[in-house]
C-alpha cells in the first residue's frame, strides 16, 4: 500500500476559471451525503462556493482569492499562482510575499506575488519557507484588506495560517529567526483596483506541474516521518474507501521536513490525531467503512481480524467518533502532542479480534467469548424464540 | 395516501417455503439471501417437542431503527409506508444491519452460502453482484429494487415495483381481484394457504383491518418501539396462548 495520492483528475470548478478541484480529495465528493465538511463555503468572502449533493458549485461571483484552497483541510481545491517561482539563491534580504492588486512596481524585488494572502495555508506558507532558502519570509500587510472584495472586517486574512506555521515551526525546534512574519507596508487606498488582476505575467506555474509537483512530495513527504513497513501488503476487507492523504498535510510534511533537514525534534503539535477504541468495541467496522480518508481500515490477518489507523491520514473529521454504534471509540485530535511523545507505527493496531465461522451460516464473524453463532444468526434465534412466546404461548 | 401492510395467518401458513421461492425469482435473489423466509423453531424435548414456524418479511416499521441510524440517509421511508434503501447512497457501512432488530437486512459480498458460488458462474457486469440467468425486468437502484451491486445492504421491499402501480385508493391487493393481481406481492400471490394478507392499514374497510380486529393482530418484538406493519394472528380469535396452529401441536392431538 502506498499513500501516494491517486492520479491527477483535476478540474476546474467553472469553465475557463482559475480556481480547480480535485475530486479523490474533496471530503463532502468522497463520502456524498454524509460528510459535514463545509470548510469552504464558510470561508468564501464573496459566498460564491457551494457543496452540494453531487458536486461543489461556484458561483461567477467569485473574486479567485483561493481562500477556500487555503481553508481546506484535504487541500482539494487549487488556484495557480501560490507556488514559489525559482528561488533566487544568494540573497540575503528577506523574501517579501505581496499581493497581486499591488501594482507590480512597488512590490520589493525578488519579491514573490500571490492573487491573495489570504490563499496561503499553513502549507503554503512553510512551503514558501523551505523554498526561500536562508532568507526570511514576510507577508506584507498594505492595509487594503478591510476594504477588499476577498478580505474581510478581520483585516489580514492570513493571521491564523501564519500563526499555525509558527506554531510548527517552533514545535519542529526552529529557532526564532525562521519563523515567517507579519509586516505592515501600508499603500495608500486609492491606489487599490477593484478586482483582483487575471495572472498576466505574473510567474507562475502551468496547471498541469502545479498539481503533479505537490503529488510527488506527498509521497516522500510522508515516507520521511514515519515509512510503512515493508514487507507483505496485507488485505483489505470490504469496500472501504483508497487511502488519501490531505495536500495541505502533505505540504506541512514537506516543508517542516526541509526546513529541519530531517532533523525534528518532536511530532510538532497540533499535527497529528489519535483515535483510541475501549472495550466495548464489539467489531462492527462502521467506522472503518465510514471513515473519509481511510485512515481507518480493516485488515484481515489469518484468523483474525485488526482494526487499523494510520495517523498520517487522519485529518479528525469526527465521523468515526459519532457513528460508532457502541460509543467505543474516542477521537483526540492533536492526541500525539505530549512532549516527547514520539508518533506511533503507522498504521496503529486499534483492536483485534479472532474470528470463526458461524455453525449456522457458516460465515466468519469476530466472535466474544464462547458464542458459535454470528451476529445476524443470534437475532434470528432470537427473534424466533422471542415469537414463539408471544404468538404460540 | 396508503399505509401498505400485511397479515400473515399462522393458522394456515404451512411452512412450505413457496413464499420465500417466489421471493427468489420477484427479486433476483441467491438462496439463502431470499428477501423473505421461514423462521423454524423447536421448544421442548421428546416426546413432546414443539415445532413452530413463522415466515419473516421485512416488518416495514412505523419507526425503522434502521432508517434512524443510516449515516447517508440511503434507508428512507415511502409515503405508503414502506421502508427502501437507495442504493446509489448506500456505503454498505452494515449500522442497518446491526439496528435492525428482527435481522432482515442483506449483505450479500461475504462468503457464499452455496457451493458452487453463483456469483462466480454467473458474473455480474458493473457494479451489479451477479448477472442471474432469470432476471426480473426491474432495476431502480434509487429504491433498491433489482439486483444488488457490490457492496450495499439489501432487504424486503413488499415488492415495492409492484405494489407502486396499484390504483389509487387501493385498500386490498389479494388474487381474488383478476384486476389487481399483477399489484400484489410476490409472496403474497404465491401463498399456496392464502395466509398471507396485504392491504391499506389505514383503510378502515380493508382485509387486513378487519383480519388484524377479529383474530387480535399482533406485532413481533413490540418492546423495540419498531411498530412492525406486518402483523401475525394465529387462530380461533385468540392471541397468546390460544389455539395452536392446525396440527402442529401435541395439545391439539389430545
Amino acid at each position: 500500500m502506498s499513500n501516494t495520492p491517486s492520479p491527477l483528475k483535476y478540474r476546474p470548478l467553472r469553465p475557463q476559471h482559475p480556481l480547480g478541484i480535485i475530486d479523490d480529495a474533496c471530503l463532502p465528493l468522497r463520502a456524498p451525503r454524509y460528510a459535514s465538511c463545509r470548510a469552504c463555503e464558510d470561508v468564501c468572502p464573496p459566498r460564491a462556493i457551494h457543496v452540494e449533493d453531487g458536486g461543489l458549485r461556484l458561483d461567477e461571483s467569485c473574486v479567485a482569492c483561493g481562500r477556500c484552497a487555503a481553508a481546506c483541510p484535504m487541500g482539494a481545491l487549487g488556484l495557480p499562482g501560490f507556488t514559489m517561482p525559482e528561488p533566487a539563491q544568494e540573497k540575503r534580504s528577506p523574501l517579501a510575499v505581496d499581493c497581486w492588486k499591488v501594482p507590480a512596481k512597488l512590490t520589493p524585488e525578488h519579491g514573490m506575488r500571490v492573487p491573495c494572502l489570504g490563499g496561503l495555508s499553513t502549507g503554503r506558507i512553510l512551503e514558501i519557507l523551505a523554498g526561500a532558502g536562508n532568507r526570511p519570509v514576510e507577508l506584507l500587510d498594505r492595509g487594503w484588506c478591510v476594504g477588499c472584495s476577498a478580505g474581510g472586517p478581520d483585516g489580514h486574512p492570513s493571521r491564523t495560517a501564519l500563526k499555525r506555521a509558527c506554531d510548527l515551526l517552533e514545535a519542529a525546534g526552529a529557532g526564532p529567526d525562521w519563523l515567517p512574519r507579519l509586516r505592515d507596508q501600508h499603500l495608500p487606498a486609492n491606489l487599490m483596483p477593484a478586482a483582483i488582476p487575471a495572472a498576466v505575467g505574473e510567474a507562475t506555474l502551468s496547471r498541469r506541474s502545479f498539481f503533479s509537483a505537490l503529488t510527488a512530495k506527498a509521497a516522500v513527504a510522508v515516507d520521511r516521518i514515519r515509512p510503512l513497513p515493508g514487507g507483505e501488503v496485507r488485505r483489505r476487507r470490504g469496500f472501504e474507501r483508497e487511502p488519501v492523504l490531505s495536500r495541505e498535510r502533505a505540504r506541512v510534511l514537506w516543508a517542516l521536513d526541509r526546513i529541519t533537514e530531517g532533523g525534528w525534534l518532536s511530532p510538532p503539535s497540533g499535527l497529528f490525531h489519535r483515535v483510541d477504541v475501549n472495550a466495548n468495541c464489539a467489531n462492527h467496522q462502521v467506522c472503518a467503512s465510514i471513515c473519509p480518508t481511510g485512515a481507518l481500515a480493516v485488515y484481515e490477518q489469518g484468523q483474525r481480524s485488526e482494526l487499523m489507523f494510520d495517523t498520517t491520514l487522519c485529518i479528525a473529521c469526527g465521523e468515526c467518533q459519532s457513528t460508532c454504534p457502541s460509543a467505543a471509540l474516542q477521537l483526540l485530535p492533536n492526541g500525539y502532542a505530549a512532549p516527547g511523545e514520539s508518533l506511533p507505527d503507522r498504521p496503529t493496531l486499534l483492536v483485534t479480534f479472532a474470528e470463526r465461522s458461524c455453525v449456522e451460516c457458516g460465515r466468519n464473524f469476530a466472535g466474544l467469548g464462547e458464542e458459535s453463532l454470528c451476529p445476524q444468526c443470534r437475532k434470528r434465534r432470537n427473534l424466533a424464540s422471542s415469537a414463539f412466546r408471544t404468538l404460540f404461548g | 395516501m396508503a399505509k401498505w401492510g400485511m397479515v400473515i395467518d399462522l393458522e394456515k401458513c404451512t411452512g412450505c417455503q413457496a413464499c420465500s421461492t417466489a421471493c427468489q425469482m420477484e427479486n433476483n435473489r441467491l438462496p439463502g439471501e431470499n428477501y423473505q423466509d421461514v423462521l423454524y423453531y423447536t421448544e421442548g424435548k421428546q416426546p413432546t417437542p414443539k415445532l413452530q414456524w413463522f415466515p419473516r418479511p421485512c416488518m416495514q416499521c412505523e419507526n425503522p431503527s434502521c432508517m434512524h441510524v443510516c449515516p447517508t440517509k440511503a434507508t428512507y421511508k415511502t409515503e405508503d409506508g414502506v421502508v427502501l434503501i437507495d442504493w446509489n447512497k448506500c456505503i454498505g457501512c452494515k449500522y442497518c444491519m446491526i439496528a435492525c432488530p428482527y435481522g432482515v437486512r442483506f449483505y450479500t459480498d461475504e462468503k457464499p452460502l452455496v457451493e458452487p458460488n453463483l456469483k462466480e458462474v454467473f458474473k455480474g457486469e458493473g457494479d451489479l453482484s451477479w448477472n442471474p440467468p432469470y432476471k426480473s425486468p426491474q432495476q431502480d437502484n434509487t429504491k433498491g429494487i433489482g439486483i444488488q451491486p457490490n457492496g450495499v445492504v439489501s432487504k424486503c421491499t413488499f415488492c415495492y415495483h409492484k405494489i407502486s402501480k396499484a390504483p389509487k385508493g387501493t385498500a386490498n391487493l389479494s388474487n381474488d381481484d383478476p384486476a389487481l393481481r399483477e399489484f400484489v406481492p410476490a409472496c403474497v400471490r404465491t401463498c399456496p394457504p392464502t395466509a398471507r394478507y396485504f392491504g391499506d392499514l389505514d383503510n378502515p374497510n380493508s382485509e387486513v383491518n378487519r383480519v388484524i380486529a377479529a383474530k387480535k393482530g399482533q406485532r413481533l418484538l413490540e418492546h423495540t418501539g419498531n411498530k412492525p406493519q406486518v402483523y401475525y394472528v394465529t387462530g380461533a380469535g385468540a392471541a397468546g396462548g390460544g389455539s395452536i396452529p392446525g396440527g402442529r401441536s401435541s395439545a391439539n392431538k389430545a
